[in-house]
């Protein structure tokens, strides 16, 4: 499987206006501050985003979760949880003047990794014991600025370059049937 | 941690057993009445687990809703207890007959009489209402019918014309194809009413999964809900029949201003989206019109 694949969405404008307006009118997010990885409320969103809903059936993905990272800095390698290895990533603000990288690393050299509990209280592989400089990347993005649907279970962080305007903002979003074919 | 469903609720199942909390996964056991459910050992681990803040297996859906959007059952459960004078209260869920005018493509025989009906001549006909009325009514505070179709139903509406005088809220889903006239009184003593809509559709896609229920009867019906002095939500059971019209569905609900939530559909797994247009599921909704007389 690729890492990631570009996907087409004429409407992503409107979209990002939707995701935004719902940060802004929904959550605290913003404006408190906060950082990195968020849970939304997926229902409520997708409630208030019909762009969104009718982006995703266009390619007939069912939503289950929606997330949003919200990024000052950058955010180190990292391991999404499994059973979801294939999601969904929409460029929501100022993506411009970062980079995300994915690297190559087996399942088996994955499998040896030392587990750790993450925020979420769950176990996963750490890969902070990896020196990212010593991998071989397998692909990179710089300027999201399309939707992209990715290979979480592959190590991959998001490097800050020269960003104009902070937070980068950027939603995820995983399905109950799992896009991985567009990965293929 | 610990969930004021595990000393206050219960739920009936279709097939006359009682459970604890109907938004456990399917591990959770059934008992044969109340006082065998309270005494259990299972229920005692459960409790256990959660004075431990363990989550118990059971309760994974709550789990996942609290980490990604702090809110689930439990934590409507913890404000519900919290407004509750009666230390030993309860609240009652659950199937307490399964008789329906309702055909719909996503039901099953034991929550649709019709459906028995369309499928066999000696159909089975839950009645948990003698359970209902054996229960320590005085203890009741909260009734959530699920049915069968509430309106269609005799023992329910048995149930809402005597509905014992510690009852403060009732909430109740139907199918809209006919108004519950029955709970005018109810509102009218201060019960708390919400009426929880199917809204499985717009126009054909909602004729075509709640057979055979005619939009335009649902619609009139559901302006007539809205009119009452109750709370009023819509709710759409999410399955490949209509997953395509959700986005119809939710201006719908903006449209008229009524609440709308919804769930993608997990049994029968043929319908899960999921499976869509997969040949399994094609010969499900194929199966399910022939037994209607659809084609």
């Amino acid at each position: 499987m690729k890492p990631y694949a570009e996907l087409a969405c004429d409407n992503l404008d409107l979209i990002q206006t939707e995701i935004y307006t719902f940060l802004m009118n929904d959550t605290e997010l913003l404006i408190n501050g906060e950082k990195n990885w968020q849970f939304l409320d997926a229902k409520k969103l997708i409630t208030n985003s019909p762009n969104l809903i009718k982006f995703f059936l266009a390619n007939k993905l069912y939503a289950q979760q929606a997330a949003v990272t919200l990024l000052y800095e950058d955010l180190p390698l990292h391991l999404d949880e499994l059973p979801m290895i294939a999601k969904i990533n929409i460029p929501i603000r100022n993506t411009k003047g970062w980079v995300n990288r994915w690297y190559e690393l087996s399942e088996e050299e994955i499998a040896k990794l030392p587990k750790m509990k993450n925020q979420f209280g769950s176990e996963q592989e750490n890969v902070s014991v990896l020196v990212e400089q010593e991998l071989k990347l397998a692909a990179e993005i710089y300027n999201l600025d399309k939707p992209i649907v990715f290979h979480s279970r592959i190590p991959h962080s998001v490097i800050k370059l020269t960003p104009d305007i902070l937070p980068r903002i950027v939603a995820s979003f995983t399905f109950v049937n799992q896009p991985t074919h567009l990965l293929e | 941690m610990y969930c004021p469903r595990l000393d206050h609720f219960v739920r009936f199942n279709h097939n006359g057993t009682v459970s604890r909390c109907g938004h456990m996964i399917a591990i959770s056991p059934e008992f044969n009445n109340l006082e065998e459910m309270e005494s259990s050992p299972w229920l005692a681990t459960i409790k256990k687990e959660f004075a431990n803040d363990q989550w118990p297996r059971e309760c994974i859906r709550c789990q996942q809703t609290e980490s990604e959007n702090k809110s689930s059952i439990r934590l409507n459960a913890i404000k519900f207890d919290k407004l509750q004078t009666k230390k030993d209260y309860l609240t009652v869920g659950g199937v307490l007959d399964n008789v329906c005018n309702s055909a719909c493509l996503t039901c099953d025989e034991n929550h649709s009489t019709l459906i028995g009906g369309l499928k066999s001549k000696t159909y089975n006909i839950v009645d948990n209402s003698n359970r209902f009325w054996s229960l320590p009514l005085d203890r009741v505070v909260h009734l959530d019918i699920n049915g069968g179709e509430p309106s269609h139903s005799k023992n329910y509406k048995h149930i809402l014309a005597n509905l014992p005088p510690s009852v403060k809220s009732v909430r109740l889903n139907t199918n809209c194809s006919t108004v519950l006239e029955e709970l005018i009184p109810l509102t009218d003593r201060g019960v708390q009413v919400t009426v929880t809509v199917s809204l499985d559709g717009i126009g054909a896609v909602h004729d075509f999964v709640r057979w055979p229920i005619k939009w335009e009867k649902f619609y009139e019906n559901l302006l007539a809900y809205k009119a009452m002095p109750v709370k009023l939500n819509t709710w759409t059971t999410v399955s490949v029949l209509n997953v395509d019209d959700l986005p119809n569905i939710i201006s719908f609900a903006q449209q008229h201003d009524i609440d709308h939530s919804y769930a993608y559909l997990n049994d029968p797994v043929e319908l899960a989206v999921e499976n869509k247009d997969t040949p399994e599921s094609l010969a499900y909704i194929q199966e399910q019109k022939r037994l209607r007389g659809m084609e």
